[in-house]
């Protein structure tokens, strides 16, 4: 069964974490509600009885105004006749302080007062008291404000309308709560889904590199993009893909010198040894000659000559080859390059070589004959190339924890083409030579782990860039030296 | 993935509110809708039309508005009539006085300090006319809505001013409001065919 893709457990894995810590809140969250609503419940129930008390209370109080009302109505309709300031003492004398007492003709009251006075209560909140004063010919009018008792009776709606809406108010507290977690899993979704894109689509890039690896490309990298822990990842990768590249090269270009030198080791072997017998039957034919004909004699001479000079070049053709096939392994020591540059270059009292040597060379580890014979290759080809007065510079310096040997010349320079193949053996920009030199150069380098490149100088000849590994033992001296 | 979906419906059943189911219903031994001068009438009681919560609230002296709607449908859903009683009672707490104001074309005001008296006003309808005939001799339902609500648009407020958190277009507002008046759902009360329908002399 085939597992569920990591991005997706990651997306998943993140939303349930949003999701079962929302649903740990909402337990919770409910849970304190409920206690909260529990407690306030306790506490309705208090004020509930509390309010409906206040209204029963007011309910009498409003009676007994009433009453009040009624009885200095009962007083105030008999004679003796008051005037208004009587009136307001009288009220006064009561406890009936705030009222509003108007005074108007009988004529212009709408109430039927020959049953006595009435009270009776009327809009705006207030209890009205309406006599006719013994003069028979003006009405008296009394308001009692009724606003305390009417706030008690609001105090006592709002508190039923909010008893009413409770449970609507707590599930709507719920829903708010459930909409803030559904936008905090939203918003985990979103960021799981990110991260988890994040995480996985480098992972498939890799993956994708792994796979392009295993079907031979080489050449393939992977965009790095990003700073972070995948992006060291892809780097590393891509390094070791380039890596791969490197050491694809030196095996085949190993393999290619193996096979060169087996080429060179037959033909050494099959020409070296018919050489000396036809050297020594031409030498016997020219000395048994013993006829008098001088212009044969000559002639055998000459040919005799010929042969053995053709003989000579031919041995020597095959001591190259032999040289190649049979190359030493190394003998690696502590040396100075410095130096072996110094002893091959006194070899050429006459030539125009320049040197600027880096003064604190660590010792490298070398084969100091086999880089004299590199040296020697290289300021050898430099001079040809750079004809009669031609000048040859040699620099040597440190650059990256490697040892730089640049032997620089005044020649033409290599052809970009020819740049590529001319470390293989057998193949030549000269005239003469076998095409063996760069080839035997470039093997000791690379024996020495080192690396050999040409380009062309700023002078306009050709620089050939020698790159030697400096141990790590003496990395060290240069720095305490310094 | 099952299992987040598990948890996920557990969270919304855990703060499901369920809504009660209405209380006030109309006993079927008590309806009776009969033709009269070509109208369609109604004669029903109904059972339970105040619950103890509302009395307790008309009680305290809160104005309630009390809508009794009903109206005729075809199986094909074409409204055939439709017919509400809508009133308004005060109770004024000071004076022991119920006050029912019928609010129609010709209102009218009954006054009385029973309650008794309300109730049986509120739920004994008699006589009500639903629609006029002709009908298609087709089946045809009886709907009925009922709303009674304690809460004046004035106490509202007043409610909105002392609770301060439910204040318009805050977070809370968008899931609760103190305005109860989205009408309840229709419900079927009586199917019936007009041809079956008995027919009243005019008094």
């Amino acid at each position: 069964m085939r597992s569920i893709p990591l991005r997706w457990r990651i997306i998943a894995s993140l939303i349930g974490l949003a999701l079962g810590t929302t649903l740990i809140l909402a337990l919770l969250a409910r849970h304190f509600l409920s206690l909260s609503l529990q407690t306030q419940t306790n506490v309705n129930l208090e004020m509930g009885s509390a309010l409906t008390s206040a209204l029963s209370l007011a309910k009498e109080n409003y009676d007994a105004k009433k009453r009040q009302l009624q009885d200095i109505g009962q007083l105030l309709s008999a004679p003796p006749h008051r005037d208004l300031n009587a009136l307001r003492a009288a009220f006064a004398d009561a406890g009936l302080d705030d009222l509003t007492l108007r005074v108007s003709p009988l004529e212009q009251i709408d109430i039927d007062l020959s049953q006595g006075p009435v009270v009776s209560k009327v809009e705006n909140d207030q209890l009205q008291l309406v006599i006719a004063l013994p003069d028979s010919q003006r009405a008296l009018t009394a308001l009692l404000s009724l606003e305390a008792l009417i706030d008690v009776e609001n105090a006592v709606h709002t508190y039923k309308h909010i008893e009413m809406a409770e449970g609507d108010l707590r599930t709507a507290f719920l829903l708010a709560f459930l909409v803030a977690a559904a936008g905090v899993v939203l918003l985990a979704s979103v960021i799981g889904v990110r991260i988890g894109f994040g995480i996985t689509r480098p992972l498939n890039a890799l993956l994708k590199g792994t796979r392009e690896m295993g079907r031979d490309n080489l050449q393939y990298r992977i965009p790095k993009g990003r700073d972070d822990e995948i992006g060291l990842l892809i780097e590393s990768f891509n390094q070791m893909a380039q890596d791969l590249v490197e050491n694809r090269r030196k095996r085949l270009e190993a393999e290619q010198i193996a096979a060169w030198r087996e080429i060179a080791r037959r033909l050494a072997h099959e020409i070296k040894n018919p050489l000396t017998p036809i050297q020594l039957a031409v030498q016997q034919m020219r000395d048994k000659y013993s006829g008098n004909d001088p212009a044969y004699q000559q002639f055998v001479t000459n040919c005799t000559e010929i042969v053995t000079e053709e003989v000579e070049n031919l041995r020597s053709l095959v001591q190259e080859f032999a040289n190649f096939a049979r190359m030493p392994s190394l003998s690696l020591s502590p040396s100075d390059l410095n130096e072996c540059v110094h002893n091959v270059v006194r070899l050429y009292p006459n030539a125009h070589i320049y040197l600027d040597l880096e003064e604190n060379q660590p010792a490298l580890e070398l084969d100091i004959e086999q880089m004299r014979r590199v040296l020697i290759n290289l300021i050898e080809n430099g001079l040809d190339a750079s004809g009669k007065n031609g000048q040859i510079e040699i620099r040597t310096y440190i650059s990256n924890d490697t040892a730089i040997l640049s032997i620089i010349d005044s020649g033409p320079g290599v052809p970009l083409k020819d740049r590529a193949r001319i470390f293989q053996p057998y193949v030549s920009t000269k005239e003469s030579g076998m095409g063996l030199g760069l080839a035997v150069v470039h093997n000791i380098i690379e024996d020495h782990g080192g690396h050999i490149s040409v380009k062309d100088a700023p002078t306009g000849g050709a620089q050939f860039d020698l790159q030697l590994p400096i141990p790590n033992r003496a990395k060290a001296q240069p720095e305490e030296q310094r | 993935m099952a299992r987040f979906f598990i948890i996920h419906t557990l969270t919304v059943c855990l703060f499901a509110n369920v809504q009660p189911a209405l209380a006030q219903h109309i006993p079927q031994d008590s309806l009776y809708i009969f033709v009269q001068s070509d109208t369609l009438r109604l004669d029903a009681t109904i059972d339970s039309l105040f619950s103890k919560r509302t009395i307790d609230a008309i009680e305290s002296g809160m104005t309630t508005s009390i809508a009794v709607q009903f109206r005729l449908r075809t199986g094909r859903g074409d409204n055939l009539g439709q017919s509400s009683l809508l009133r308004r009672l005060e109770h004024d707490i000071w004076e022991g006085q119920y006050r029912l104001i019928r609010q129609s074309a010709r209102p009218d005001t009954q006054i009385t300090s029973h309650f008794e008296d309300i109730r049986h006003a509120c739920s004994e309808l008699r006589g009500i006319a639903l629609a006029q005939l002709p009908f298609p001799d087709e089946p045809i339902t009886l709907q009925m809505r009922i709303d009674v609500n304690p809460i004046s648009p004035e106490q509202r407020e007043r409610t909105r001013q002392w609770l301060k958190i439910i204040e318009k277009g805050s977070f809370l507002e968008f899931f609760f409001s103190l305005d109860r008046s989205a009408s309840p759902e229709w419900v079927d009360l009586f199917r019936f065919r007009p041809s079956a329908l008995p027919h009243l002399l005019d008094e």
